[in-house]
């Protein structure tokens, strides 16, 4: 990766688990802790270190819920994070593109 | 461009596509309604002058269609609830909304049949939940509903029998689309 190359990246969005949480907020528009937990195959203590980071960012809202007795934490994109993962993906398409092939 | 990643990536967005996904109901609602339409048209109709798209039924449908929308918002509030993930109700309880208030305009489609009104909502809710079957659906069968409904409100071309066969395939097509994926979605 040259240094051009990587500068265009985001650290909190390049992370493999929460690429894949922007992933499927972006496409879900919502999902609970629960979902992205056994989606992305996560413990709970990682899940939830790699929300905050999200969170810290800006990319996620959460939100907790009370259901009956049970509660429940729901996670949100934000714009912000819509478009921090989309120019993730762009910038990531574009390096693969230049890598000559084999 | 194969590469791992952005493969890796689709593979999740297209799970979780999967589990949000609101083409069966959106489409069984939409050909539930103009099932009732037709039915209703075809009922009530002169005998002389069967019309499966303009009569009574499209009166029914500007009062079932926020009743069809806030019974679709129900269903996919529980679904989002059920599996943790989607928002989709939103949209559709906005649209519930809207359109009960928009109740006396959209009796105007009378003259149009009930396609243009029902298949439009299609076609929003395709761009909304992005869904290229449900847009190409509601695109496909709104032009076609409207052309019919058109022709023969024109009463111009004799179209008469093709044009209420036309009206009842595509509600009886949309049925069996939105069941079928309802079904696929119920076997995941």
């Amino acid at each position: 990766m040259t240094d051009e190359g990587s500068a265009r990246f985001d650290d909190t969005v390049h992370q493999r688990v929460r690429l894949g949480i922007l992933t499927d907020l972006a496409t879900a528009d919502r999902a609970d802790f629960a979902y992205l937990r056994e989606s992305l195959d996560l413990t709970d203590g990682n899940l939830g270190r790699h929300l905050e980071t999200l969170y810290e960012a800006g990319f996620v809202e959460i939100s907790k819920a009370f259901e009956g007795r049970r509660p429940r934490t729901w996670i949100t994109i934000t714009r912000q994070g819509r478009t921090a993962l989309a120019q993730h993906i762009a910038a990531l398409r574009q390096m693969i593109d230049q890598v000559p092939e084999a | 461009m194969d590469s791992s990643p952005l493969i890796d990536l689709e593979q999740l967005a297209s799970r979780t596509r999967r589990d949000t996904s609101v083409d069966g109901p959106v489409l069984l609602t939409a050909g539930a309604l103009a099932t009732c339409t037709v039915t209703v048209n075809l009922m009530t109709g002169h005998p002389e002058f069967r019309d499966a798209l303009h009569g009574q039924g499209s009166w029914l449908l500007v009062l079932l269609l926020p009743l069809a929308l806030a019974g679709l918002w129900l269903h996919l509030r529980r679904r989002e609830s059920r599996r943790g993930a989607g928002r989709q109700s939103r949209a559709v309880g906005w649209a519930a909304i809207v359109v009960a208030f928009a109740g006396i305009g959209l009796g105007l489609t009378v003259f149009l049949g009930p396609y243009p009104l029902v298949m439009g909502l299609v076609v929003l809710a395709g761009m909304r939940f992005r869904s290229t079957l449900v847009l190409a659906w509601g695109l496909a069968c709104g032009g076609l509903g409207l052309w019919a409904g058109m022709f023969q409100f024109n009463n111009r071309f004799g179209l008469s029998g093709c044009d209420d066969g036309l009206g009842v395939a595509i509600a009886v097509a949309t049925v069996l689309l939105g069941t079928a994926l309802t079904l696929r979605d119920r076997r995941r």
